[in-house]
């Protein structure tokens, strides 16, 4: 190819980067807008923080996570351990959720765009999610399989009953206290996989911990799983450890709650 | 408020009921997502609004986006559904409401209000948050 065509082709991309290369303060330094777009149509923001004379924080302030988060996707385990293999790749680390090279005047530049390329392959995950349109409510199925359900001693059931944990105040979907004898009040717990059904099972153990030596912990648990099919091995295990029973409904099948809850409580106060 | 000091992003979900274009009421799951990882890097917080794990209404930062006009803006800015498009990725309104945040609680308090969501005050403790 003609060779001045090609110089004339490097200065006219120059000068495209010099015009849409946009600069603006941020809280702690410089933030830069590249001429490059991520995959859910956001302008690529690095943020430069000048520590000391020659000392740089180059970062993208936690937009990719942030944005990924915002859009239904959680940064797991394997994610995460994803993302710091690919900043590794790149020369940049992924530290509490954000992008970040720390260096000097001299690598600023390479910095820069290796913290913008793990902007842009960051939202890679964002492909993989869709919509979900197959969740179904289950907190009136529940309450109604409450109503059919015949306890063996006379029972009053809560809804939305809040426990207070050693550290936090906790929410269970429904309590079912028996009215004259001394028996333990079965408590029943809606878990909902999302898209980390690993954090939910934590969050549910957190629940589980916080109310050990209150007067919580003897309640019996019933841990109702919806979409059981999304659920890791691992969560199903810590949840099941952490509960009187659990009560797994498939995608779709939600309707059988209503016929299934009388039968685990059967068996749970028994 | 713990949960997000803590982990720096925190998840609440609720069943809701809704009325359709038909007056057919319908019960739907909504989840409300919050991400403010690092404290000091505020232009990196959100909160998203979701149905069928969709975002449907939120707010974050962006450097430069392209307004609901068609001009060039820059800033925190709120996702506005789109009918036609069925996303509130690109319909972005400026809001100038989150000038000179400070803190997690205080993005917390002004992005509920503008959302308009209640936490529940029996559930989640009763601060300045906007409660019922």
């Amino acid at each position: 190819m003609d060779q001045t065509y090609c110089h004339s082709l490097k200065e006219s991309l120059v000068r495209y980067f010099g015009s849409e290369i946009h600069v603006a303060e941020s809280r702690e330094g410089c933030v830069l807008v590249l001429p490059s777009k991520t995959l859910d149509d956001r302008y690529l923001a690095v943020f430069v923080d000048r520590k000391m004379p020659d000392y740089f924080v180059v970062h993208d302030a936690g937009k990719t996570s942030a944005e990924l988060h915002s859009q239904g996707v959680h940064i797991t385990d394997l994610r995460e351990e994803a993302f710091s293999r690919m900043a590794d790749r790149l020369g940049a680390m992924f530290v509490d959720g954000v992008f970040q090279v720390a260096c000097k005047q001299e690598e600023l530049h390479t910095a820069i765009l290796a913290i913008g390329q793990c902007e842009t392959l960051g939202m890679w995950h964002l492909l993989g999610h869709r919509p979900d349109f197959g969740e179904e409510p289950v907190e009136g199925r529940i309450e109604r399989g409450l109503r059919i359900w015949h306890p063996p001693y006379p029972t009053k059931v809560q809804r939305k009953v809040s426990v207070k944990g050693l550290r936090a105040t906790h929410v269970l979907d429904f309590v079912c206290y028996a009215r004259d004898e001394d028996r333990e009040p079965v408590a029943i717990k809606i878990l909902r996989p999302s898209d980390d059904s690993l954090a939910k099972a934590r969050e549910y153990g957190f629940l589980v911990y916080d109310t050990e030596r209150t007067m919580f912990e003897s309640w019996l648990r019933l841990a109702v799983m919806t979409k059981a099919d999304k659920w890791r091995s691992s969560a199903k295990q810590l949840i099941a450890s952490l509960s009187t029973s659990t009560l797994e409904i498939e995608a779709g099948d939600e309707a059988s709650l209503e016929r299934r809850i009388p039968d685990v409580l059967d068996q749970m106060v028994a | 408020m713990r949960q997000l000091e803590v982990r720096g992003e925190a998840d609440f979900e609720t069943e809701h009921v809704t009325t359709d274009d038909y007056s057919n009421s319908h019960t739907v799951i909504l989840r409300l997502n919050i991400h403010c990882k690092h404290p000091n890097y505020v232009e990196g917080w959100t909160i998203a609004l979701k149905l069928h794990n969709t975002r449907v209404d939120g707010f974050d930062w962006e450097p430069k986006f392209l307004g609901l006009d068609g001009t060039v803006r820059a800033g925190w800015h709120r996702h506005i559904w789109d009918h036609k498009a069925e996303s509130a990725e690109k319909g972005k309104v400026p809001m100038g409401d989150f000038a000179g945040l400070k803190s997690r609680e205080e993005f917390l308090i002004r992005a509920l209000k503008l959302l308009r969501v209640d936490l529940s005050a029996t559930d989640y403790g009763s601060d300045l948050l906007p409660f019922s």
